[in-house]
């Protein structure tokens, strides 16, 4: 039995480095839908002004991405968080999962929120 | 005496495994015939109730509608389709459903936020399920 849970695991593993993508996961805390929004707009917030008028829309988090790639992992965020309307993301927490064998490396993590601001911003502006 | 103990040792054995297999079998099926939808979490807003629909009559949608409308209720899950997300709604009498698939695979090759070949994957779907509000 823990052979064939080790094979199933070694497969998934597999099939993700053949396939070379990240996961990113998403889950709605916020009420009803919005339209999209372009990723290209979307902040990635480490803080938020404290006037700051918005909406929490979603829970959103990444793993798996090489330490060196911290502004693919952000874009990442982005792309992810624009078909739920999400204006910016605020990153609650990052972090480095340390390598776990021999020929394995060091992977990043983010964890986030997705939020709609309130009065937003005219498109374009500063 | 010991030929007797090992043989019944042999044959709970064989029970125990025949049972996991049915125990497994019976859990794909039951995945498969569920559509395997997993982590489903509904919300319901309105505060009174509508009779159910056939699902054919709520319309499907990718974003909110212009019409003035009322959001009744919120549904999301891991593995479902559009189609059994429609029929949630229409057992509560939505006229509309807003569909979005979030989260999903991001290649660490792509460089453009808005580029996303593996838009078409995602790890969660969520619904939105609308009534158009009467009159002007």
């Amino acid at each position: 039995m823990k052979t064939l849970r080790f094979t199933g695991c070694s497969f998934v593993v597999l099939a993700g480095l053949l396939m070379g993508c990240v996961n990113v996961d998403v889950t709605k805390t916020g009420k009803g839908s919005f339209a999209p929004t372009r990723p290209d707009d979307i902040q990635v917030l480490m803080t938020v002004p404290p006037k700051a008028d918005y909406t929490e829309l979603a829970t959103i988090s990444t793993a798996g991405w090489s330490t060196s790639e911290t502004a693919k992992m952000h874009n990442a965020l982005r792309t992810k968080s624009a078909p739920m309307g999400a204006h910016a993301v605020i990153l609650t927490s990052t972090g480095i999962h340390p390598a776990t064998g021999l020929f394995s490396s060091p992977t990043m993590w983010a964890n986030g929120v997705a939020i709609r601001f309130n009065n937003p911003p005219a498109p374009g502006a500063n | 005496m010991r030929n007797s103990v090992s043989s019944a040792i042999t044959d709970h054995s064989t029970h125990r495994t025949l049972l996991t297999a049915r125990l497994v079998l019976l859990f794909t099926a039951a995945t498969i015939l569920t559509g395997c939808a997993t982590d489903e979490a509904y919300r319901y807003y309105a505060t009174e109730t509508y009779p159910a629909k056939d699902a054919r009559e709520v319309e499907l949608l990718s974003e909110p509608p212009s019409r003035p409308h009322e959001v009744i209720a919120d549904f999301q899950a891991r593995g479902a389709s559009a189609s059994y997300m429609r029929k949630r709604a229409a057992e509560i009498g939505a006229d509309a459903v807003i569909v979005v698939t979030l989260g999903g695979y991001r290649s660490p090759h792509e460089k453009w936020a808005s580029d996303d070949s593996h838009s078409t994957s995602y790890t969660r779907i969520t619904a939105t399920a609308i009534r158009y509000k009467e009159g002007p």
